[in-house]
């Protein structure tokens, strides 16, 4: 396990994985999305009660909940980097931000969009704790994209932001929670333990599930992808590096 | 002639459309942007490779 | 684990549980400001502003709806299964109103107990089903409650 850990850890090691990956993300990413968007637009019978509006639910969900794993993936990589001083977590923290902060915007411009159509004349609502949670989430991540560029140096850029990472970790709970501790316009979770989507009838859930599916494998993609191009900048002048690219002028 | 039901695109908001839209533009150009990116650097770095080969020789 | 990362793990673990517990207190000093809207037993307890306007949230009652004769007006009774409150409206209702449903109406409460409010929004729960799904359920009586009328484990 420290083995496969230190190894990870050494930047040719992780290019040369993250290639033999990414073809099959690529692929899966594909399907997934887009078998899970004919099924839950075309296929998923609509809700009782909001009609076809509940399609919007096959991306605002996964976009919501992705929205905050991945921003306990770039937590956890703070840490990392801050207690052990790793580079590659720094930079899958560095790479994962944007695509974080691209599902909270998803999530915030859908659930408006559904919440327009199904409570009535509003599109936001500045005083309901899901929504602000949420938004406070989306600038979270804009400050950490921000702490990372403001430095020359790339360590104390990795270490501003590790903290700024984890001091935002607060947050996580108290999106998830917002909708039981306090009273919300937004729905309760749809989480009963540990039975997800358990209020989710099973046509309506297995697409959601695909859809959950495609985000996921759309996040690990680019990330791989990200994280890349932030070792070949920071590596540029290193023999694997140039080594690889001969290899691959030579192809 | 008479669709079938579900390609009856008509009974649904346009909200169900925008949001679809949104997600598929902010996706697919997160995902270009990245694609670019890298084919770009290795791009850089094989040039400035073949330049350092030049002034060595 | 030498001693210089675990001094590091101490430090990161000690932000991470001061920012925690800083931010708990906070918002349990906070709370009633963190409400979006009171239940009618919150009302009837006086937990609500009695000078200025705040929202109140809770299920239509069934066969309460009356649409008074110019045709704009609509009083109906929202419920938490515990206190009752009646509620005025003038003008356009939610596609998702309806009785039974859950509604957030902003406004105040006059002397006479009754809410008048300004406008009405629409709570729909965290339950997902197809209509032909929700009918037998409705019929064999095992429909699940509404969210905004089951017990919260509160902060």
């Amino acid at each position: 396990m420290w083995v496969w850990f230190h190894k990870l850890g050494s930047p040719p090691y992780f290019y040369r994985l993250s290639s033999r990956l990414l073809p099959w993300l690529a692929v899966a990413t594909l399907i997934s999305f887009v078998v899970g968007t004919i099924w839950g637009l075309f296929y998923a019978p609509s809700d009782y009660q909001q009609a076809d509006t509940s399609r919007i639910m096959y991306i605002h969900v996964p976009a919501a909940m992705f929205s905050m794993s991945i921003y306990m993936v770039i937590a956890a990589a703070g840490a990392v980097t801050l207690i052990w001083r790793i580079k590659l977590a720094d930079l899958v923290a560095a790479a994962s931000a944007p695509i974080g902060a691209s599902y909270t915007f998803i999530a915030l411009i859908t659930g408006s969009l559904w919440g327009r159509t199904m409570w009535g004349d509003t599109y936001w609502e500045w005083t309901d704790p899901r929504l602000m949670s949420e938004l406070i989430l989306f600038f979270l991540y804009l400050g950490y994209m921000a702490l990372n560029a403001a430095f020359e140096d790339r360590r104390r850029a990795a270490r501003a932001a590790a903290v700024l990472a984890l001091v935002g970790v607060v947050n996580i709970p108290i999106i998830h929670y917002s909708v039981e501790w306090w009273t919300s316009l937004h729905q309760g979770s749809t989480t009963r333990g540990m039975q997800f989507a358990a209020t989710i009838y099973p046509s309506m859930r297995y697409p959601l599930y695909l859809m959950m599916l495609a985000f996921a494998f759309f996040y690990a993609q680019l990330m791989f992808k990200n994280t890349r191009c932030l070792l070949l900048e920071s590596e540029r002048n290193n023999s694997w590096v140039k080594e690889m690219v001969t290899q691959h002028d030579a192809a | 002639m008479t669709l079938p039901e579900w390609m009856d695109f008509g009974k649904w908001t346009p909200f169900i459309w925008w949001c679809y839209v949104v997600t598929a533009v902010v996706l697919i150009s997160i995902g270009i942007l990245s694609y670019r990116k890298e084919h770009r650097l290795l791009r850089n770095i094989a040039q400035q490779k073949r330049r350092e080969h030049r002034g060595a020789s | 684990m030498n001693a210089v990362r675990r001094r590091r793990l101490l430090l990161v673990s000690a932000l991470v549980i001061g920012v925690g517990v800083a931010v708990t207190l906070a918002l349990m000093a906070f709370r009633q400001n963190l409400m979006y809207y009171y239940t009618p037993t919150d009302v009837h307890e006086g937990k609500a502003p009695s000078t200025r306007s705040f929202r109140t949230g809770g299920l239509v009652k069934q066969g309460s709806l009356h649409r008074d004769p110019d045709g704009v007006t609509v009083r109906f009774t929202i419920t938490d299964l515990k206190q009752e409150m009646i509620v005025l409206y003038r003008g356009i209702l939610p596609d998702l109103f309806r009785e039974g449903q859950g509604i957030i109406a902003n406004g105040r409460v006059g002397p006479n107990g009754v809410f008048t409010a300004k406008d009405v929004l629409a709570k729909h729960d965290e339950n997902y089903m197809p209509p032909e799904v929700a009918a037998s359920l409705k019929k064999s009586g095992a429909m699940p409650q509404h969210e905004m009328v089951k017990e919260k484990n509160k902060l």
